[in-house]
């Protein structure tokens, strides 16, 4: 029993914190929402929000990972493009 | 589903496995699955056993190694960095077995108990990421934005892989040996992680396969049950969760041989894009040197003071270590402290007298015993690979 109460509270803890931590917010933008949903099906968002590249690199990234199976809708790729470089551009400074 | 029973549902999960670990009294870094169960559905900031590291990517696990973890020439298995390329396995050692296949006389299926029977050999080698230190390259290369803690250095025990290659015989066609965990792509359909490495290099008595990290069973994030260990190489050569040994004849052309862990054939302009045919896939790592301490930005309150530092390299050993207190113009030897031979990290130091206040930048530059010496400026690559320029960080003597 005292095994089990051990257990939970320690999972309940650790669960909290991955419930809190999932708040990982993407900026506000166009395309905020393609990104969450396209990019993260493989990956999670941290490698997105730790890079600043030039508007070059990040079409060149999207288009590498186009390339690599990311489902990318031929329409939604420029979207895609701008927000990244508009949000995570060389210029904006790492938290 | 909702959020509410994806909850319930991984609360239950984990609720089960942790217990197993607990009531078995079990090294919790070998058993846990939570963080396994964590990374398919959450972004998260802490890793049981890793609460110390920086998290660089919860999906696939990337934890570094924080600048405090360079005080120990021994790194903590706590503190010891962490680069999944995909979803990390959970692994029932009872149903766990090693398959040596391909291009061998006799294909071989061995267990664990197998396993321990060859002749067991320890080793303390130093392990690098391809990518550490890529948050330094200018222009920024995509990929995880390493700093200095890409890297750590371990007692490892395991046996020979070149015992176990030469139990199931090789022929005129050995030339490469492909490794592949259990490890498994996030979606359906993208590339699981392999990995090979020429059959020389497979067959130098110091690579080994390792079971053992630090006194203990390898943790599920190094590699449970057994993991490749390439000394000299970078980590992507240290293949995790084993299961499967391939001899071929070619090397091993999957995605993170063709598309990952390569570097150009001779160097590009910065921002040079170059396709994969004019590229080759990594092999061993170049001499390097950093300065631990004082960290980049201290404000030290003595003229007097130690500038510490590691320093090593790939297939060879550090020769000097070399630094600066003024960007370069003047460079003094720096004392080996502890050295750590082929394979291992160098402990070295320079005791140095600031002759007045204010602003330096210190740098570090290390020089191996095949003539190698680091840059003062980088070699670029599309994807940041194999930073090794002499190192620097500044000061302010108060």
């Amino acid at each position: 029993m005292k095994i089990a109460i051990i257990v939970f509270i320690l999972t309940a803890s650790y669960l909290t914190t991955a419930i809190f931590a999932q708040a990982l917010q993407l900026p506000e933008g166009e395309g905020k929402e393609k990104v969450r949903s396209t990019c993260a099906l493989c990956h999670g968002l941290e490698i997105v929000t730790s890079q600043r590249l030039s508007r070059n690199g990040w079409n060149d990234i999207v288009e590498r990972m186009i390339k690599w199976g990311a489902p990318v809708q031929p329409e939604d790729k420029k979207v895609i493009i701008n927000y990244l470089s508009v949000n995570f551009g060389e210029e904006k400074k790492l938290r | 589903m909702g959020f509410d029973s994806l909850t319930r549902r991984y609360f239950i999960k984990r609720a089960g496995q942790f217990g197993a670990a607990l009531v078995l009294g079990e090294n919790i870094l070998t058993r846990n699955a939570i963080a396994q169960a964590t990374e398919k559905s959450f972004e998260q900031t802490v890793f049981p056993g890793k609460e110390k590291m920086t998290v660089l990517s919860s999906k696939p696990i990337v934890l570094e190694m924080p600048a405090n973890g360079f005080e120990h020439f021994i790194t903590p298995t706590d503190m010891f960095f962490v680069r999944n390329n995909i979803g990390m396995p959970v692994i029932d050692i009872n149903k766990w077995s090693l398959a040596v296949d391909g291009e061998v006389n006799t294909t071989l299926r061995l267990s664990m108990d197998d396993i321990k029977k060859f002749k067991e050999v320890e080793a303390v080698v130093t392990l690098e990421c391809y990518g550490n230190s890529r948050y330094f390259f200018k222009p920024k290369t995509a990929g995880n934005q390493w700093k200095k803690g890409g890297i750590g250095t371990a007692r490892w025990k395991g046996v020979r892989l070149k015992d176990i290659i030469e139990k199931a015989g090789i022929t005129d066609k050995s030339k490469h040996v492909v490794f592949d965990g259990a490890d498994e792509p996030f979606a359906p359909g993208a590339p699981d992680f392999k990995r090979s490495i020429p059959i020389d290099k497979a067959l130098d008595p110091n690579t080994l396969l390792v079971y053992e990290m630090n006194g203990m069973p390898l943790p599920v994030y190094h590699g449970y049950p057994l993991r490749a260990l390439v000394p000299g190489w970078g980590g992507s050569a240290f293949v995790k969760w084993l299961i499967t040994i391939n001899i071929s004849e070619k090397e091993f052309e999957g995605f993170y041989m063709v598309y990952k862990y390569r570097y150009p054939k001779s160097p590009v302009s910065p921002g040079t894009k170059v396709s994969p045919r004019d590229m080759t896939v990594l092999t061993e790592l170049d001499v390097k040197s950093i300065i631990t301490r004082p960290i980049d930005g201290e404000k030290v309150s003595s003229r007097d003071m130690t500038i510490t530092g590691y320093a090593w390299t790939g297939e060879a050993e550090i020769k000097k270590v070399e630094v600066s207190t003024d960007l370069g113009r003047t460079w003094h030897k720096a004392k080996i402290i502890r050295n750590g031979g082929r394979y291992v990290w160098s402990l070295w130091e320079y005791k140095w007298r600031a002759d007045r206040t204010g602003f330096y930048v210190l740098m570090s530059k290390a020089t191996d015993t095949r003539g190698r010496m680091q840059p003062l400026h980088q070699d670029w690559n599309q994807d940041g690979y194999l930073y090794n320029v002499a190192d620097k960080v500044g000061v302010h003597v108060v």
